[in-house]
């Protein structure tokens, strides 16, 4: 196989939403081919299509010239096309071993001898990680690891990469990226999604971009003849005209060309902006008096039991009205702090206070819900199922802050009509939301039909608009493109602004970045706050 | 395959293998397709029958739709049925049966309140034995799957001892409870049938459990806490008692279902006198994708098919048990929706 190529392929989710419209792209081996795009704008769709997870609505999928079909990600594994997912659903309770060989064809496991070809391909790759691990206690990049080497195993000829180096550490995105490039000099095709463009111009052979379902530019990074006119729609086969693919010829697809490359300067003007933003706010469907501000206090917090990432004495304060960071990087415990400050794992040691409202550790119920009613939001980072359900509808999903509650019967026999839920207003609300994140989509959708970046934007306007008073997000930037990034950083800070504490935790040292955004910023090693 | 045409096929299917089977193995099998058709709507006795044995597949449907929808699945319906019918026997018979009313007189004993108590006892018997399940669940993890359906294969035993021996009716040959006293029994609608006023309580009761679950904020986080139990327990709902609410409703369906099989068809608790009802209710529920409201059709139809096959095969002089056939093809093909539905490839 040489050629992979998608021919005026489009994708319907229902009558009126197109993910996809007559998108003409072709991959070739021996080339690192970056797809770009904002949230939204298809690219996810493409790469399900290319790894077998959906089925085009029209056009089809050719290799080497002949049109093939992928029922199944099995299917389009089995001609050589793999696909790594940023998030990737392992089985939690496999190991890594385990997990590489699931799928495998064959009778017989023949473990030692798979061991030590998986032992090999992971020094090929330069990859890190323990085979003999429980993959319930993996970092998240150490996922993205196994994943990919299950990917590997199965010696494919085309590599689809989804936003492979948000997980990783800055030391090892290089050396990861290193051995892309080694894999392409080996023969392999590497299709790559990111929201990086400094990174896709370094590393890239060809870049495309996506705007809105539709293929808007396509051209070579490195050679002479690169294209760059964002008018102009390149098809597969034709010739582009000379020019150099830099970050400023891209950044006309993406919205605000200023907020390509943040610096504290953009950021310090932003706030001036959003002071205005936030004076104006008075259509919020969820508005309330403004709160008094509380002030998140922990003291000496330490979870380490079991074999999960402990932290150790961890002590700080999230000040009423400003914005804590945590920064950790993966494996460094922040995964399991999200747990323990979410209430969905109980502390072995230490206090959270909130406010006048005692010790929360000395609680009977330690759970999420009695976090939410002392006015904590979440934005978690598992977005697929802590913040959504890819089978909820999204009228469901962004409706959930206002469900707690209120009691159908009071008492045996005494029926509440409070309960009756208003879907009259439900239904506003809802569409307010869609409106404010500009995301034409039917509410009676299913979740999972939303693009990452569109879901995660919902999921922060659903917290935001719930006005908590203390607001907890992990991750929040994962899977916004920069124009995403840079009106979340403007919405936190108007709601600072408005006596919300909020705390970022976030693996991403270079999320959010400005050095006036953040209020206070603590950096966590190895369990430790330092 | 569309998921809407699962619940058709199911059917589509049942209706087909039982004409293969009426084909190959009556000796007439002309005589007994006809009689699959046309008998069950040949006379008030069977239609009457037929929409009485709905109504009791709609309140056990119920049942098993509201596990379903709050996350669960409650295996044990058949002992909650049988359980919660020997209780209403218990109750309705004794110093309140034929005997008592002889003895004592007839009024002796306030009517209405023995009723409501057997009612009360009934919903109480099978909401006990779905709890127990639903709060292994939520406290330790343990599959409710598994506990439902072993404390139920434990409990028939029991309860066909208690019948056999110490509550069984000894100036009869049936293998029975005493028959439960006549101010007890349910009125026929359709003589000569046992259509009875359960079937409109059950569609009732069905009915409204639908709109609490659709209209109401406790509706919502029911059925969320079912389909998204993660993200129900971070968005703050009490996960953990959706798990024991769905397992108990689920069960106090089942014993109403018990209830009204007493006082409405059967008026006596008689040994294996809920066989099979409790997978029939399951298998409705799956067929209703848990719908409420889809369940009383979806009930209709069953019941109608269990009656027609055994017209037929009784007509065919078959030894073959139709509604074990019936049971396990729409139970086959309705499960087919929890495996992968793919084309190979081209």
């Amino acid at each position: 196989m040489t050629t992979v190529e998608l021919d005026h392929v489009t994708k319907l989710f229902e009558p009126s939403f197109t993910a996809l419209g007559e998108v003409s792209l072709s991959f070739a081996r021996d080339e690192i081919h970056t797809v770009l795009g904002e949230n939204g704008a298809g690219k996810s769709t493409l790469m399900n299509i290319l790894s077998g997870l959906t089925r085009p609505t029209e056009g089809c999928v050719k290799i080497d010239g002949a049109p093939v079909e992928f029922p199944s990600p099995e299917d389009a594994l089995s001609l050589g096309i793999a696909m790594v997912h940023q998030r990737p659903l392992l089985s939690d309770d496999l190991s890594v071993f385990e997990n590489i060989m699931l799928g495998s064809p064959g009778i017989f496991l023949r473990r030692r001898r798979r061991r030590a070809e998986i032992a090999a391909l992971a020094s090929l790759w330069d990859i890190r990680v323990n085979l003999s691990s429980h993959t319930r206690n993996l970092a998240p990049s150490d996922r993205l690891r196994t994943a990919l080497l299950a990917a590997l195993y199965r010696k494919p000829s085309f590599l689809i990469l989804d936003e492979p180096t948000s997980v990783l550490a800055p030391e090892d995105r290089e050396r990861f990226m290193k051995s892309l490039v080694k894999a392409r000099n080996g023969g392999m095709g590497i299709i790559m999604i990111t929201h990086k463009l400094a990174e896709a111009i370094d590393w890239s052979d060809r870049i495309s971009v996506l705007r809105r379902g539709k293929l808007v530019f396509s051209a070579p990074v490195k050679s002479p003849s690169a294209n760059s006119s964002p008018a102009k729609k390149i098809t597969p086969g034709s010739v582009p005209s000379p020019a150099k693919v830099t970050a400023e010829s891209l950044s006309v697809f993406f919205g605000n060309a200023t907020t390509i490359a943040s610096t504290p300067a953009t950021v310090s003007a932003c706030r001036t902006e959003d002071r205005a933003i936030a004076a104006g706010e008075a259509n919020n469907p969820y508005d309330r008096e403004t709160a008094t501000a509380l002030a998140l206090t922990v003291s000496g917090l330490t979870s380490a039991r079991d074999d999960r990432l402990p932290i150790y004495d961890i002590s700080f304060t999230a000040d009423e009205g400003r914005i804590t960071g945590i920064f950790g990087l993966p494996g460094s415990g922040i995964e399991t702090l999200e747990n323990v400050l979410s209430g969905m794992r109980k502390p072995d040691a230490g206090s959270i206070g909130i406010g006048g409202n005692g010790c929360l550790t000395n609680r009977g119920k330690y759970t999420t819900s009695l976090f939410r009613s002392l006015g904590i939001g979440f934005v978690p980072s598992d977005r697929a199922f802590r913040g959504s359900n890819p089978a909820l509808t999204i009228h469901d999903m962004l409706i959930a802050n206002r469900m707690r509650g209120e009691k159908t019967f009071h008492r045996l026999g005494a029926f509440s009509f409070g309960a009756f839920r208003e879907s009259a207003e439900e239904k506003r609300f809802v569409k307010t939301i869609l409106e404010r994140e500009g995301i034409d989509a039917d509410p009676k959708r299913e979740v999972k039909t939303l693009s990452g970046g569109q879901l995660q934007r919902l999921i922060l306007e659903r917290e935001l608009s719930a006005r908590p008073r203390i607001l907890i997000l992990a991750e929040p930037e994962w899977g916004l493109d920069i124009s995403g990034a840079e009106h979340l950083r403007r919405r936190l800070i108007a709601a600072s602004k408005e006596n919300m504490t909020i705390l970022i935790l976030t693996d991403s040292p270079d999320a959010m970045k400005g050095s006036d955004f953040y209020d206070k910023i603590l950096y966590l090693d190895e369990g430790r706050l330092r | 395959m569309k998921r809407f045409l699962i619940p058709i096929v199911a059917f589509a299917s049942g209706l087909i293998a039982v004409s293969l089977i009426l084909a190959f193995s009556a000796g007439n099998p002309g005589v007994a397709i006809q009689s699959f058709f046309t008998r069950p709507f040949s006379s008030w006795w069977y239609i009457g029958n037929t929409l009485n044995m709905a109504g009791l597949l709609i309140l056990a449907a119920t049942g098993s739709s509201l596990a379903l929808r709050g996350g669960t699945f409650n295996l044990g319906g058949e002992a909650q049925i049988y359980a919660s019918a020997l209780v209403t026997a218990i109750v309705l018979s004794g110093p309140a049966g034929p005997a008592g009313e002889a003895a004592l007189g007839h009024g002796a004993l306030p009517t209405l309140a023995i009723f409501a108590t057997a009612l009360a006892a009934a919903a109480f018997t099978g909401a006990l034995l779905a709890f127990i399940p639903g709060i292994l669940k939520a406290g330790i993890y343990c599959s409710e799957l598994l506990s439902s359906f072993l404390l139920s294969a434990a409990i028939v035993p029991v309860v066909d001892y208690l019948i056999a021996g110490p509550f069984r009716d000894r100036t009869g040959n049936l293998i029975a409870t005493e028959a439960i006293g006549k101010a007890f029994r349910l009125s026929p609608l359709l003589r000569p049938s046992v259509f009875n006023v359960s079937f409109f309580i059950a569609i009732g009761l069905a009915i409204l459990a639908a709109i609490i679950l659709k209209k109401t904020r406790e509706g919502y986080r029911f059925t969320v806490s079912g389909t998204a139990p993660n993200f129900a327990l971070f968005a703050g709902f009490p996960v953990g008692s959706v798990t024991v609410t769905s397992m108990t409703l689920s069960g106090l369906f089942h014993g109403l279902t018990g209830f009204f099989a007493i006082t409405g068809t059967w008026y006596m608790c008689h040994q294996s006198l809920s066989a099979g009802m409790g997978w029939s209710a399951l298998a409705v529920a799956l067929i209703a994708r848990s719908n409420l409201i889809a369940v009383i059709p979806a009930a209709i139809l069953y019941a109608w098919l269990d009656t027609a096959s055994d017209m037929a095969f009784l007509s065919s002089n078959s030894g073959f048990d139709s509604t074990s056939i019936v049971q396990a093809i729409i139970l086959l093909v309705v499960s087919a929706r929890f495996l992968p539905l793919r084309r190979a490839p081209k």
